[in-house]
């Protein structure tokens, strides 16, 4: 019996028993197996009654537990049947057969059959992730510290050293090989790898393919990389290269595990939350990790290390979380409290809603606060924001889809009122937000140099996201621990949190410029310095409860209205500079997905002109050159002179080809790529250029090469003038002052027109 | 997800929509007073969501006579300023 | 203004149109309202609140009581719409079913799954419609694979109304 110790790698079902790969001390590799059966549970069905609470419900005449024990007695896998007692969330108690199936391959193939069989009972258990049931059972999750007892290569015991909520986990030293094409497959066919490890960094030609497979094989057999890291691994490199294996008949251990198969997907459209969703195909492997920088959720945001967090986090595999939305991982995290403590994980959503009147609808089926901001330039505002809102409601109120009580409100404050006993979500959000909490403590007091600060940073954005989704995961109609109660719960809070913070603010005399779901700005005479805002800070947290966090002094910012009309204010769109220098913009042409990089850049660079000038008496000269600067980008786009690249759009396709009836221009690029051959399908993200003549739009990824001179010039002139009016707008006053001929070249911009008129301006220049 | 009805801004469109008829048969001049009144409702959206009034109309209205009321305010107060330089 | 008469009692009325919550249903619900409580139950998120309570209004000064028993339930998907119904008791108020077959139109979910969900929705709707007036209201399939739905709704059904729009647009004749 040996004892090891390392880094808990990954656990898969092999085809008996579980396979598990552990990152020893030593440095070795080991590849162990450990029995694991698995179980999986049958009731008779749950309806939800007028009252909202679970009841029984006889379903025609085929829920008989009985005749599902003599069809699971027999089918050829090995499993032991029970009567058991096991709590579902709403229901609580309730009798239900056990399913133990010995080998977990088996489970998902046998559950299968099984709902088919019996369509009308109801499932639990049945569909979760190997990995939780495993981290549910011994506590160990990806990437942990944990010490193995072995008999040979068969495993004893497992515990585990360390833990998710840990700020400084001790990482595992991970070999990591990297393969990227040398081009975008997608736009143009590659002609060689770029290949890195260990130091190293060449090209190799794909031709000849016999060296590439050969030299290919070896570094995977020497260099045994733990992590495969690719471009396009999952849609394009990978496929490339086990086709090319399979054309040769040369061998390519991508895998790590001999007896493992590689995992592939296929590429899926779905919708969900009201969107497309597209997600390319996936190539995984066993005993070894691929990632697809290109396929892998969030990656631009936070990289390997935000992976890795979200595995330990999750406890969901590392391919896996790499490549599923945050929406999978809040799931996860909540199947695993929900086994942890013994609850039935339902296979399916049952909660209908409990009846409402009319009057009870009414108030409570609305979003967050959404106010219209006092549109103009503004000096010395501070923002402050309640951290992680939705979540902290949740954690701090306790509501959960089992502890709201349906049609219940409290007498004084009006708001739905709650069970006492700790709820689901609560638990499972609990240690999250803690962490958060902590890790963004820790970067605030931490050097520009510290070593930690960029792993800090992905985590922390990991943990953004799986927050952000655990509130619209409430009331998502499939969630299984959804429930719509729940999530109007957390909004009723929400406001009033809101209204508490606006009305603390007034009591401490700051006048409220603009409020936000989860944020409120505010200003006042004499008050420019974070310290002259920790009262209202303490104010807020006196009455809600509720953790808040000062964003940042801005040193102006300016709040914009419509373009179409100046007097309509437009909530969440404004920019501004805070006064260490940070901008922060929402809701322009730069935080658009679809804008050009064009626009963007040139928008960027005009904020950042701006953001130099300190006080009033700098303005005139920062707009001076960004008028200077909007004529020399017009001149440079009129005269051919901007690369086509940076005038790519990008368009999603909202749905399949045909099923449009007058095409957009994503659907126009999508039928000239699908016309040489390339499919795309809906929710994916088209690029295109906009070219003079019909039919106007030229999908970027065609054969040849965008000619220049096609560019529908005067398209980009107007998305540019629109970019440089949002940012002139709130400056217009100035500009009468200093000159109206300052802006000849810009005749067709609507309202600036008519602000330059002295007696139709409302606005002042700060306010 | 779950929601049923419509934003406070699609109601705002939707009362005003159905003014369209009256609208259409006003003088020009009086069609341009009539936005600046629909105008001033807009600048009370969240207010007017968060009273869940089952007629909504009944609160833009609210709002557009809370904003006639502020200008009325703000011109009497530049009306007396005038008057006291006057003397 | 097409008019729907009230359902008879101990019987499925079923209504298609293309808006499964349009002018002739707010309207009849706006009447039975104003008679005692009810239940609306809502399969394809399209409660027209706003435009019941003013069509409440033009009936009653007293909408509060109004607002105050009218009961609204909504189900999400096919799965919610079944366990919807199985927790309904059948009681001697009208049940209007909003848009009972939008969440069966979702191509996501296998045709036969449907089927099967709908023969034991239907089973529940007739309990229901034992004690009470019920009326249904669909709009037609998105794609001809799932007409059978409607067609098999409407075999079960005691009276069907059907709206259909013009097949070729009205066209303005000139003045001169």
């Amino acid at each position: 019996m040996a004892d090891l110790t390392g880094w808990f790698l990954d656990v898969y079902a092999g085809e008996k028993d579980l396979t598990i790969w552990l990152l020893g001390d030593e440095g070795k590799r080991h590849c162990l197996s450990q029995p694991f059966p698995v179980t999986f549970y049958a009731s008779t069905p749950l309806g939800t009654g007028a009252s909202g609470r679970t009841v029984r419900q006889a379903r025609g005449d085929a829920f008989d537990l009985r005749s599902a024990w003599r069809w699971f007695s027999a089918q050829p896998e090995p499993v032991r049947l029970a009567r058991a007692e096991r709590r579902d969330l709403f229901a609580g108690p309730t009798t239900v057969l056990a399913v133990e199936v010995r080998h977990p391959a088996d489970q998902p193939g046998l559950f299968r059959r099984a709902a088919q069989a019996f369509p009308d009972l109801t499932w639990y258990d049945a569909d979760i992730p190997l990995a939780l049931r495993y981290s549910a059972a011994f506590g160990v999750f990806p990437l942990a510290r944990c010490r193995v007892e072995a008999d040979g290569s068969r495993v004893r015991a497992i515990t585990p050293l360390d833990s998710p909520w840990d700020l400084d986990p001790v990482p595992p030293p991970l070999r990591l090989l990297t393969l990227e094409p040398d081009c975008d497959p997608s736009h143009a066919e590659p002609k060689g790898i770029f290949l890195s490890y260990n130091g190293h960094r060449y090209r190799q030609p794909f031709e000849p393919a016999r060296a590439l497979l050969v030299n290919l094989r070896s570094i995977l057999e020497r260099y045994d990389s733990d992590l495969l890291l690719t471009a396009w691994g999952d849609t394009w490199l990978l496929p490339r290269l086990l086709k090319l294996s399979e054309e040769t008949g040369l061998p390519l251990p991508l895998n790590r595990d001999p007896s493992g198969r590689i995992t592939r997907k296929d590429q899926r459209t779905y919708y969900a939350y009201g969107q497309v969703i597209y997600r390319g195909a996936q190539v995984h492997l066993a005993g070894r990790w691929h990632i697809d920088a290109c396929n892998a959720v969030m990656y631009h945001d936070y990289g390997l290390e935000g992976i890795f967090e979200l595995a330990r986090v999750t406890g969901l595999p590392v391919q896996t979380v790499a490549r599923t939305s945050p929406g999978t991982g809040i799931s996860a995290m909540q199947m695993a409290t929900a086994l942890r403590q013994g609850v039935l994980v339902p296979w399916r959503k049952q909660q209908a809603e409990a009846p409402k009147s009319v009057l009870d609808l009414v108030r409570s089926d609305m979003g967050g606060m959404v106010y219209q901001p006092t549109v103009g330039l503004h000096a010395d505002v501070a923002e402050v924001d309640f951290v992680s809102m939705y979540p902290s409601i949740m954690a701090h109120f306790n509501i959960s889809p089992e502890t709201v009580l349906p049609g219940k409100r409290d007498t004084e404050t009006g708001l739905p009122v709650t069970r006492p006993e700790p709820g689901l979500v609560p638990q499972t959000l609990q240690p999250l937000l803690q962490k958060r909490i902590a890790l963004k403590s820790a970067l605030m007091g931490m050097s520009k140099w510290d070593s930690r600060r960029k792993r800090y940073q992905a985590a922390a954005s990991a943990h953004k996201w799986l927050l952000v989704t655990c509130f619209g995961y409430l009331g998502y109609k499939n969630a299984r621990f959804g429930r719509i109660e729940a999530h109007e719960a957390v909004t009723a809070y929400g406001r009033e949190a809101l209204l508490r913070a606006k009305e603390a603010a007034e009591a401490l005399g700051f006048e409220v410029l603009h409020l936000y779901v989860d944020g409120m700005w505010v200003k006042k005479a004499g008050s420019k310095t974070p310290a002259d805002f920790q009262p209202l800070l303490d104010e807020i947290l006196e009455r809600t409860g509720l953790p808040i966090a000062l964003d940042g002094v801005y040193r102006w910012v300016a709040f914009l209205s419509s373009r179409v009309d100046v007097r309509i204010p437009v909530a969440n769109r404004y920019f501004g500079v805070f006064q260490s220098g940070e901008i922060k913009a929402r809701g322009i042409e730069l935080r658009r997905r679809d804008t050009p990089a064009f626009v963007r850049e040139t928008q960027q660079a005009m904020l950042e002109i701006l953001a130099k000038a300190s006080a009033a008496e700098g303005l005139p000269e920062a707009l001076t050159a960004v008028q200077a600067l909007f004529r020399k980008r017009l001149a440079e786009l009129k005269s051919g002179r901007v690369p086509v690249e940076k005038l790519i759009v990008r368009q999603t396709l909202s749905r399949e080809l045909a099923r449009y009836r007058s095409p957009s221009p994503a659907a126009i690029a999508g039928q000239q790529l699908a016309d040489i051959g390339k499919i795309m399908r809906p929710g994916q993200s088209m690029r295109l250029v906009f070219t003079r003549g019909k039919p106007g739009v030229r999908a970027w990824d065609l054969d040849e090469e965008v000619d220049p001179r096609t560019v529908d010039v005067a398209y980009y002139s107007t998305l540019m003038r629109r970019a440089v009016e949002t940012m002139i707008q709130p400056f217009t006053p100035v500009i009468s002052v200093v000159s109206p001929a300052l802006f000849v070249e810009a005749p067709n911009l609507p309202f600036l027109g008519r602000l330059l008129e002295p007696k139709t301006v409302r606005l002042s220049v700060f306010r | 997800m779950g929601r049923t009805l419509p934003s406070a801004t699609q109601t705002f469109l939707q009362e005003q929509e159905s003014f369209s008829r009256f609208r259409r048969a006003l003088r020009r001049s009086d069609q341009l007073a009539l936005d600046d009144l629909f105008v001033s409702a807009r600048q009370h959206l969240a207010a007017a969501a968060y009273a869940s009034h089952a007629l909504p109309f009944e609160t833009f209205l609210l709002a557009m006579l809370l904003e006639e009321h502020k200008e009325m305010m703000r011109l009497r107060e530049q009306f007396e300023q005038l008057r006291s330089k006057n003397g | 203004m097409d008019i729907l008469p009230i359902p008879p009692p101990r019987s499925l009325t079923v209504f298609c149109s293309p808006s499964a919550a349009g002018e002739p249903v707010i309207e009849l619900i706006a009447g039975l309202a104003l008679g005692g409580p009810l239940t609306i139950l809502d399969g394809g998120n399209c409660f027209p609140a706003y435009r019941l309570l003013r069509a409440v209004r033009t009936r009653t000064t007293n909408l509060p009581a109004v607002m105050q028993r009218v009961f609204v339930r909504r189900a999400f998907t096919c799965h919610q719409m079944l366990a919807m119904l199985e927790g309904t008791s059948s009681l001697p108020q009208p049940t209007i079913l909003l848009n009972l077959l939008s969440t069966f139109y979702d191509e996501q979910i296998p045709e036969h799954e449907t089927c099967r969900l709908l023969e034991s929705c239907l089973r529940q709707v007739e309990r229901l419609a034992q004690n009470a007036p019920v009326l249904v209201t669909v709009t037609p399939p998105l794609t001809p694979e799932r007409a059978f739905l409607v067609e098999r709704l409407s075999a079960r059904a005691g009276q069907l109304f059907v709206l259909e729009l013009p097949a070729s647009p009205v066209l303005q004749p000139s003045l001169f």
